[in-house]
């Protein structure tokens, strides 16, 4: 937890910092791809490893479906909401 | 687009090969993950705090823009509470966290494997790809029915970034702002939000 906020305040120091520098900014970029591929792969890895999670796949996958649409729909109301009581409010 | 079926094209060819056992041993001993997630939310925070953007749009923009990302939190944890009540093979918790996740994958679905299990973290992976992939294809449907807002909401965390281009094409570009606005203040919260949760 600690570690978490620590890591994320400290990036956003150093990005204020670096902010001027387009080639830094650009870099850093380049790398947070790198590092979300680098990631996505591991998490293959200790996905692939678990034999048991790869034969209920399917049904987890369709459960991830709901879970997604059951957000989007929560969310999609109270944006509703909220654009009638204050973005259309004239 | 094309970097959402990089990231599946990487994700599926690490299960294979660990599925079929083609990996050195060193991968099935050590796991990196926690290190590479440290380095991203560095990562993360860089891009925050280099985005001058996002400061100044807080200045410009009227204290109301603070609104959306707020009612999608909220929002999204009612359509979870909901989706309680009849999917509970979940617990609640679980639910949460990858509800929290707001579409963004791959920070959520790495924090769950570090804080709880595989089987949720794979759950999240799954789901926030679904999020972004809807709101790509259902924007303009959401912006007929729910109103321009409500394709942002749907975006979550990735309505500063990858679903940007198609909130704009569709809300218009007077929604710019407040999406960026909106993906910025979710892509914060996501990793505070499941640490806490599961804290």
């Amino acid at each position: 937890m600690i570690a978490t906020l620590f890591l994320l305040l400290l990036g956003t120091l150093f990005g204020l910092l670096i902010e001027k520098n387009k080639r830094i900014v650009n870099l850093t970029n380049k790398l947070l791809l790198f590092v979300i591929y680098l990631l996505l792969f591991s998490l293959g890895i200790s996905i692939g490893k678990n034999k048991i999670l790869i034969k209920i796949f399917f049904k987890v996958g369709l459960e991830s479906l709901i879970i997604a649409m059951f957000g989007i729909m929560g969310s999609a109301i109270f944006a509703y909401i909220i654009q009638k009581t204050f973005f259309e409010k004239k | 687009m094309k970097e959402n079926i990089l990231v599946l094209t990487f994700f599926i060819s690490g299960a294979f090969l660990s599925y079929f056992n083609l990996l050195p041993q060193i991968f099935y001993k050590a796991d990196f993950s926690k290190y590479i997630l440290y380095i991203l939310l560095f990562l993360v925070g860089v891009i925050t705090g280099a985005n001058k953007r996002i400061f100044s749009i807080v200045k410009k923009v009227k204290y109301k823009i603070i609104f959306v990302p707020i009612s999608t939190v909220l929002g999204t944890t009612l359509g979870i509470f909901i989706l309680h009540l009849f999917l509970i093979r979940i617990s609640l918790k679980d639910l949460l966290a990858v509800g929290w996740g707001f579409g963004y994958y791959s920070l959520s679905s790495i924090i769950i494997k570090d804080l709880r299990n595989d089987a949720i973290s794979l759950i999240a992976l799954l789901s926030n790809i679904f999020r972004e992939l809807f709101t790509f294809i259902g924007a303009p449907l959401l912006v007929k029915t729910t109103g321009k807002l409500s394709a942002i909401s749907s975006g979550g965390a990735t309505s500063m970034d990858t679903t940007l281009p198609i909130i704009t094409k569709f809300a218009g570009e007077e929604y710019t702002i407040i999406s960026i606005f909106h993906g910025a203040v979710l892509t914060i919260l996501v990793p505070i939000m499941i640490t806490l949760l599961y804290k």
